[in-house]
């Protein structure tokens, strides 16, 4: 059955229940239907594809229903980030329509004066109001991609990974299949629309007549008393988020009786925060997801033992998904391979081409990490084989903060490098040739232009020569050990 | 000096130390810190880490409100409450 068919399915058996809690309103699935109804009878009802400026309203869920019921791709514009790279991402999207929540306006006007071609429709005029357009509906072809969402890319540009729907529905299919929910099901949502988890929380739950419950802005960064008022039993986030809980006193014995299931993806997860997530939730699974947004979402899992006397510091990647295939090359980069494996990166093949290999007409996916397998045909992280690095998260090129600054400041000696060593929590920049040092300021305002936020570097430190490795390459480990000090 | 003028001198320093003296001035302390764009979330876990050690206090936040606990205020509310206890 076709992923927009199963939603249909689910939106009538469960229409009287609620479908999601956003700003303190509970929706009904009955109710978030009727305004995706809207929103693809309004104005772009011919367009294939849509941006979304809006940030975890009620608005943004309808039209990412909208878009998944309708054959639409979406392209979430992530609000925080600079005029400047959503321009580049509305172009690059080819995107003739931007839906935008009022709350977004001036954005949504600055991105007019940089665009004048383009349609800006404000979602609060549709959402509520059945208009049905005034052009005539026209049969318009189903696009064949469900979103498409841009990440850092290492030459200055971000750069766009489409996901078909194909893709999209062998994931969810393996995780229904694997996660089951029931309609009584409280799920959490604290993912960036621009970060593919958030569709694993919307979708799982859709399908399966859970609720989603969006944690608000001002509890993302602290949720423990999110988690009980609610009684959440689904729980999905980065483990910097439940790092954080555990240095504010948030995850003792016993905390969240009511979750039943937890996962974290998006960054390694301490064993010993995944021990102390497992006291503080007695009553849930804790599972450790792994996977490239390009393979969409998530492509192994593990499931935590907190019997398991394993020594290593971190959680293994796990084993591959159902329908998905690990397989390691000669220097053990791990290749991804099955049908959640994108097609390649929108308008480029030369990235396209570097990642995507065939080998006996098959399709492998080349992820950059560098694992290894146990004896139990488990994987395990060791490194990455070029300088992506993650924060939070969130994947950052080193080389697209490197070219820019490089660009700026007219001097190649630069580099970044992602602070701690350890668990990596942001940017540190060391600028070689101390003379450029009065325009320290205006790189970071540029910076601040061009960047998402835990892009730009938050420390510059000035250094009067760079190390040097043995191969004449900047020696980062050195910079990580200047940074120590 | 009290237990809460340490705790608001600590707060000032990480503030004067990222935005210079005349934020106090421009300060409003209902508002979140994190929120209002004074302090990321990891600036906030990195003071109140040093203010624990330095204060030799027992953060223990599991009630409380993120709304609340974020802004001067609160803070400094919770925090001496929290030593308290």
């Amino acid at each position: 059955m076709k992923l927009s068919e199963k939603l249909k399915n689910s939106i009538a058996s469960h229409s009287k229940l609620p479908a999601i809690l956003v700003d303190n309103q509970y929706i009904t699935y009955e109710q978030l239907a009727s305004y995706a109804n809207n929103i693809n009878t309004s104005e772009i009802s011919d367009a294939e594809q849509v941006g979304i400026l809006s940030y975890r309203d009620a608005h943004y869920y309808s039209t990412v229903l909208a878009c998944a019921l309708d054959s639409r791709t979406f392209i979430p514009l992530g609000v925080k980030l600079p005029i400047a790279r959503l321009a580049s991402i509305i172009k690059q999207g080819n995107l003739k329509y931007v839906l935008y929540s009022k709350k977004y306006l001036s954005i949504s006007q600055a991105l007019i004066k940089a665009l004048p071609d383009r349609v800006f429709v404000c979602l609060d005029d549709i959402v509520n109001k059945s208009i049905v357009s005034t052009k005539s509906l026209q049969a318009r072809s189903l696009s064949n991609i469900a979103y498409v969402l841009f990440t850092s890319g290492s030459t200055g540009s971000p750069k766009g990974v489409p996901i078909s729907i194909a893709n999209l529905k062998s994931y969810l299919d393996t995780m229904c299949e694997s996660l089951p929910l029931s309609n009584t099901d409280k799920v959490s949502q604290v993912f960036d629309p621009t970060f593919d988890l958030s569709m694993h929380d919307i979708f799982v739950t859709w399908l399966q007549g859970a609720c989603l419950y969006v944690v608000p802005e001002t509890a993302i960064f602290a949720p423990g008393k999110f988690i009980k008022q609610h009684g959440l039993t689904v729980w999905f986030s980065v483990p910097s988020t439940a790092s954080i809980m555990a240095k504010l006193g948030m995850l003792k014995n016993d905390a969240y009786p009511s979750l039943r299931v937890s996962q974290f993806c998006g960054e390694p997860l301490p064993r010993t925060l995944a021990l102390q997530w497992q006291k503080a939730a007695p009553n849930s699974k804790v599972i450790n997801l792994y996977g490239p947004t390009e393979a969409t979402i998530a492509c192994s899992r593990y499931v935590f033992d907190c019997n398991d006397d394993s020594d290593s510091s971190y959680i293994p990647l796990g084993k591959a998904l159902k329908n998905m295939s690990f397989d390691l090359d000669a220097q053990g980069e791990l290749l991804i391979s099955g049908p959640q494996v994108f097609s390649g990166y929108l308008n480029d093949n030369i990235k396209t081409q570097q990642c995507l290999i065939k080998t006996n007409n098959i399709t492998h996916y080349r992820s950059g990490d560098l694992v290894k397998r146990d004896a139990q045909g488990v994987f395990h992280y060791i490194s990455r084989v070029d300088d992506q690095v993650k924060i939070q998260g969130y994947r950052v090129e080193l080389s697209e903060v490197n070219t820019l600054a490089q660009n700026f400041l007219s001097n190649p000696l630069v580099q970044a490098i992602a602070t701690p060593i350890q668990q990596p929590q942001s940017l540190t920049l060391f600028i070689c040739n101390p003379a450029d040092k009065e325009s320290e300021q205006t790189l970071i305002d540029y910076l601040k232009q061009q960047l998402p936020l835990y892009m730009v570097p938050k420390k510059i430190i000035w250094i009067d020569s760079m190390p040097l490795n043995s191969n004449g390459k900047i020696d980062k480990s050195a910079l990580h050990t200047m940074t120590e000090k | 000096m009290s237990l809460t003028n340490s705790i608001e001198q600590a707060i000032n320093n990480k503030l004067i130390e990222k935005h210079g003296e005349q934020i106090l001035v421009s300060l409003n302390k209902q508002d979140s810190l994190i929120s209002s764009g004074l302090l990321d979330s990891l600036d906030f876990i990195s003071m109140l880490m040093e203010i624990e050690n330095s204060l030799n206090l027992d953060i223990d936040f599991e009630e409380a409100d993120p709304v609340q606990f974020t802004s001067y205020s609160g803070l400094i509310q919770l925090l001496s409450e929290s030593a308290n206890a």
